[in-house]
């Protein structure tokens, strides 16, 4: 068989062709899991201020009575801008009971931490990382048991697309960013 | 509470009701089921006799005489017996088939006619219950006497160490003579039909074309059927989820600023901190059991030796997968143990007198039960021990059971004395509270663990196989995968209450709606592992309809584990990963919910259904879903109990973040990368021999060889996982050298949600 048409042609032994799926499905799977992983995390996010609807323009949010919460403060050691109701109007809702259990006003916190920072986004990101090595690993034992053998051309681009991935996320996986373009960084105090 | 009042329940009665019914449902049936298998198990006959000759060929006291051998010589942690047991020896029932299919048509002719002949031979069920006697053809004697030599030869008295045995591990030629009698019966009921049916006892498993196995109509029709329950089940849940989330998640109407007592300033009781003994020997357990474990993994790789060193002389491989199952569940049960005895004075905010001497008796009694059996099962495979002691000191041998019945009875004990000892530190709070809030809940679901161990009792090694898989299950499945569950879940729960992560009202209602999704699927999806053990298709069609509803709870806790990873990475956050104490507690916990759903549910699902687990069973994605959802759920559970309890206990000075994130890391990483880079495509690769080349193929050792390569590659991830164990052990070992000081007493005052937490309001001075 000339190197071509062996690089070419598809692998005839089920288990050679289990692999190449395999790393594949691999590689696919890290990085859909950990996209979902990060969608579902921005939701449960959201889920904190269910009902109230955050005013980016004007950096505030309303209550489902149509109430303002201002921004109250910002704790920059905690990644953390709290937005906060007037006592005197959340004292004064029929809603009370159901949305606040103090007498200080509704106050809503919202983390200014973007998912990398995480240790959830990090447990995510090297699980990803040690997927695609496996995916190299099962690509090498891959070559050495069909190599030369019909498949040899898919196993030798399975363990190309398990390298790069290793290559171009590995180190940025590893070290977590300290800021992410989807996290707000132009949160002001009112009146600032 | 004052003049003798119950505070009422935090939520509808109706919730306690409804698991209330929802457990006698399943309990009622499962009731039922146990009647049926008394009643239709595939008999043992009181003689098996030439047709040829009319000679005893063996009794039915040779079989159960054989079977109590096979199990206390650790065959059943070696091999298995209808695909239950062991993975690296072969399926004694799939290849005494296979091989004596072979002989029978090598001795008629080896033409296809004889094919057909030895098919029928083997399909007619020639037991006659009038004379408790069965016939058989010579064919099948001949094949008997050939097979007896094959496995002394092979396995059972092996001149040098191969295939993970050592030399000579059973030199008695009556008792090979037995245990093939009993492997010869358990083939005679995979192959013959049960009267009036056109399958065998084992529901036609295993599937081996010689004898004429194949899929029965029930397995198809019942995996359709549970597939058709699986997804209307989760369109129920999520419907339900996304109508009533804001009622069920793990969240409340605003989330609190909490601050929180530093773990130093936190005071602990005399029985508190008698734990740091208990995690010591945890810590040390998992790491014996890792070593063990990285043994067993490394005969698949090499059979015959531990890189040159005749390891199976000494260590055979039935010898570390023992210690190394029997390990894995007690440093996790000696871990909850330990976390209740932390919570209950927590919870109750007192302490009585003597509850510290009761722990240390309590770790007494674990450490006599680990040591004795441990070294039981030893005595018992090689030897050591007289027969009739062998059962009842040295090993039982049932797989997950494999202990002596004197450390079985001794650790039913030392469960019921933890009960007594979670009863007397909660007594006072217990009575003052209704029988469906969290104090109750934690105390019901404390008892149902040793009452469900208990049930193993039933069990002896002369018991019939099919009734004691049975009741094997019930340990296995019931108690392991349920109550355990169902008791883990109630005590996190009940962490973060005390932390103030959640509200009381919140986890309780987490609580039951969980207890009402176990029960619902998980007590008659106990019958997922018994298709194809000797029990009617009943248990076939039953377990694997509940089983597949296993999974809907499966889909729901990881929804809910998002939300409480949110709450975690919350804490992180607002805390600046220094306030809140218990980082590395919760991202434990998250990594249980991520394998909660890859290990039980995604790799539990696949082979459950029936048409998968009939060519599955027993290989490699059996061992996949076991150390995914076994460690990866459990472990993982423990570890995070005794990282929240280490906090406490350890100076703090002495705590150190990075050995423990390094073991977090470390134990995930590895166990991910078992799973993914051997586990898992082994098993599939296995899974294809076996329709391809026949299940017994499949669990040959030959197999194994010939993806040495594979399983190679395992090396990496063992070793990463086993040096996350080694900052646990040392961390433990701190705790108990350097104790933390006792801390000041809270000052008496007026009632506190919890000794853990305050409420704070933030403070404009950041601005």
């Amino acid at each position: 068989m000339d190197i071509v048409t062996l690089l070419l042609s598809l692998p005839c032994d089920l288990e050679a062709g289990f692999i190449v799926g395999y790393v594949a499905v691999v590689l696919a799977g890290a990085r859909l899991c950990e996209a979902l992983a990060k969608m579902h995390f921005a939701r449960a996010r959201r889920y904190a201020e269910r009902g109230f609807e955050y005013d980016a323009e004007e950096d505030h949010y309303r209550c489902p009575r149509g109430e303002r919460l201002s921004l109250h403060l910002i704790e920059p050691d905690n990644r953390l801008a709290v937005y906060r109701a007037p006592a005197s109007r959340c004292n004064g809702c029929p809603s009370k009971a159901a949305c606040t259990p103090h007498d200080e006003g509704r106050h809503i916190y919202r983390p200014l931490a973007a998912w990398a920072e995480t240790d959830v986004g990090r447990f995510h990101r090297r699980l990803s990382v040690l997927m695609f090595g496996v995916g190299v690993a099962l690509s090498l034992v891959g070559l050495a048991r069909w190599g030369g053998r019909p498949g040899t051309g898919l196993l030798l681009l399975a363990l190309s697309a398990s390298l790069a991935s290793v290559l171009f996320n590995g180190r940025g996986m590893l070290t977590p960013a300290r800021t992410d373009p989807d996290a707000p960084d132009d949160v002001r105090p009112d009146g600032e | 509470m004052a003049n003798g009042q119950r505070r009422p329940m935090v939520i509808s009665p109706l919730w306690l009701q409804g698991v209330v019914l929802t457990f006698l449902f399943g309990f009622t049936i499962l009731g039922y089921l146990a009647l049926r298998v008394y009643q239709d198990h595939a008999p043992i006959p009181a003689k098996v006799v030439s047709e040829k000759t009319g000679e005893t060929v063996f009794t039915g006291e040779d079989v159960l005489h054989g079977q109590e051998a096979f199990l206390t010589y650790g065959l059943m942690e070696y091999g298995s017996i209808y695909g239950h047991g062991a993975y690296l020896g072969p399926d004694f029932t799939a290849d005494y088939l296979h091989r004596a299919a072979e002989e029978m048509t090598k001795t008629y002719g080896g033409t296809a006619e004889a094919q057909a002949r030895v098919r029928n031979e083997l399909q007619v069920n020639r037991f006659d219950p009038a004379a408790d006697a069965l016939t058989w053809t010579d064919g099948q004697v001949q094949a008997f006497e050939t097979l007896r030599g094959h496995y002394e030869d092979e396995i059972l008295n092996r001149k040098r160490s191969g295939a993970g045995m050592g030399p000579g591990a059973i030199p008695d030629p009556g008792e090979i003579r037995q245990i093939t009698a009993f492997i010869a019966w358990t083939a005679w009921t995979a192959s013959a039909r049960r009267p009036g049916q056109t399958y065998s006892y084992t529901n036609n498993w295993p599937p081996e074309p010689l004898v004429g196995n194949q899929l029965t109509e029930e397995a198809v029709v019942w995996s359709t059927l549970s597939i058709v329950a699986l997804l209307g089940g989760i369109g129920l849940v999520m419907g339900l989820f996304g109508r009533y989330s804001h009622l069920l998640g793990w969240h409340g109407a605003e989330e609190r600023r909490l601050r929180f007592l530093p773990p130093g300033d936190v005071p602990l009781t005399p029985a508190q901190r008698s734990t740091a003994w208990y995690f010591f020997i945890v810590a040390a357990l998992f790491l014996v059991q890792t070593l063990l474990g990285g043994a067993t993994a490394h005969y698949h790789a090499e059979s015959g030796g531990f890189f040159g060193f005749d390891l199976p002389q000494w260590l055979p491989y039935n010898l570390t997968r023992t210690w190394h199952l029997q390990l894995a569940l007690f440093f996790v049960a000696t871990a909850f143990l330990a976390a209740g005895i932390f919570l209950a004075p927590l919870i109750a905010g007192r302490e009585p007198r003597g509850q510290r001497l009761l722990s240390f008796v309590l770790l007494g009694a674990l450490v006599v039960v680990v040591v004795g059996s441990l070294g039981g099962e030893a005595a018992s495979y090689k030897g050591w021990l007289r027969r009739d002691l062998k059962p009842l000191i040295g090993a039982q041998g049932w797989e997950y059971l494999d202990l002596g019945r004197l450390w079985q009875i001794l650790l039913v004990g030392g469960l019921v004395l933890w009960c007594v000892l979670l009863y007397r530190g909660l007594r006072t709070r217990l009575a003052g509270e209704s029988r469906g809030n969290l104090p109750y809940l934690f105390f019901y679901s404390a008892l149902s663990i040793p009452l469900f161990y208990a049930v193993g009792l039933v069990n002896q090694t002369h018991t019939n196989f099919a009734i004691a898989d049975f009741w094997r299950f019930w340990v296995v499945h019931l108690w392991v995968e349920d109550f355990l569950e169902l008791f883990t879940t109630i005590m996190v729960a009940y962490i973060f209450v005390l932390l103030g992560v959640v509200s009381e009202k919140t986890a309780t209602r987490v609580i039951y709606f969980d207890a009402l999704l176990y029960s619902v699927g998980g007590v008659v999806g106990t019958m997922h592992h018994l298709y194809f053990s000797g029990t009617p298709a009943i248990h076939m069609a039953l377990g694997a309809f509940f089983s597949a509803a296993e999974v809907i709870p499966l889909t729901f806790l990881t929804v809910e584990a998002w939300s409480f990873l949110h709450l975690g990475a919350r804490q992180e956050v607002q805390g600046g990963g220094t306030q809140f104490p218990h980082r590395w507690a919760v991202l434990y916990l998250a990594s249980v919910g991520f394998w909660n759903f890859l290990g039980a549910g995604v790799f539990g699902f696949l082979i459950n259904l029936p048409v998968v687990s009939y060519y599955e069973i027993g290989t490699q994605l059996t061992a996949n879903h076991a150390h995914a959802a076994m460690m990866g759920v459990y472990g993982m559970l423990a570890i995070s109990l005794m990282v929240f309890c280490l906090r406490y206990l350890l100076r703090p000075g002495d705590w150190s973040e990075r050995l423990v994130a390094f073991s977090f890391w470390a134990l995930n990483l590895g166990l991910a990368w078992m799973v993914f880079a051997n586990l898992f495509p082994i098993g599939v690769l296995q899974l294809g021999d076996a329709v391809a080349n026949g299940y017994w193929h499949a669990r040959s050792i030959e197999f194994f060889n010939d993806h040495a390569m594979i399983e190679w590659l395992r090396l990496p991830g063992d070793v990463l996982f086993i040096a996350g164990v080694v900052p646990l052990v040392y961390l433990t070992a701190v705790s108990l050298l350097r104790p933390r000081p006792t801390a000041p007493a809270a000052a008496p005052g007026g009632a506190v949600e919890s000794p853990l937490f305050t409420e704070v309001a933030p403070t404009p001075a950041a601005q």
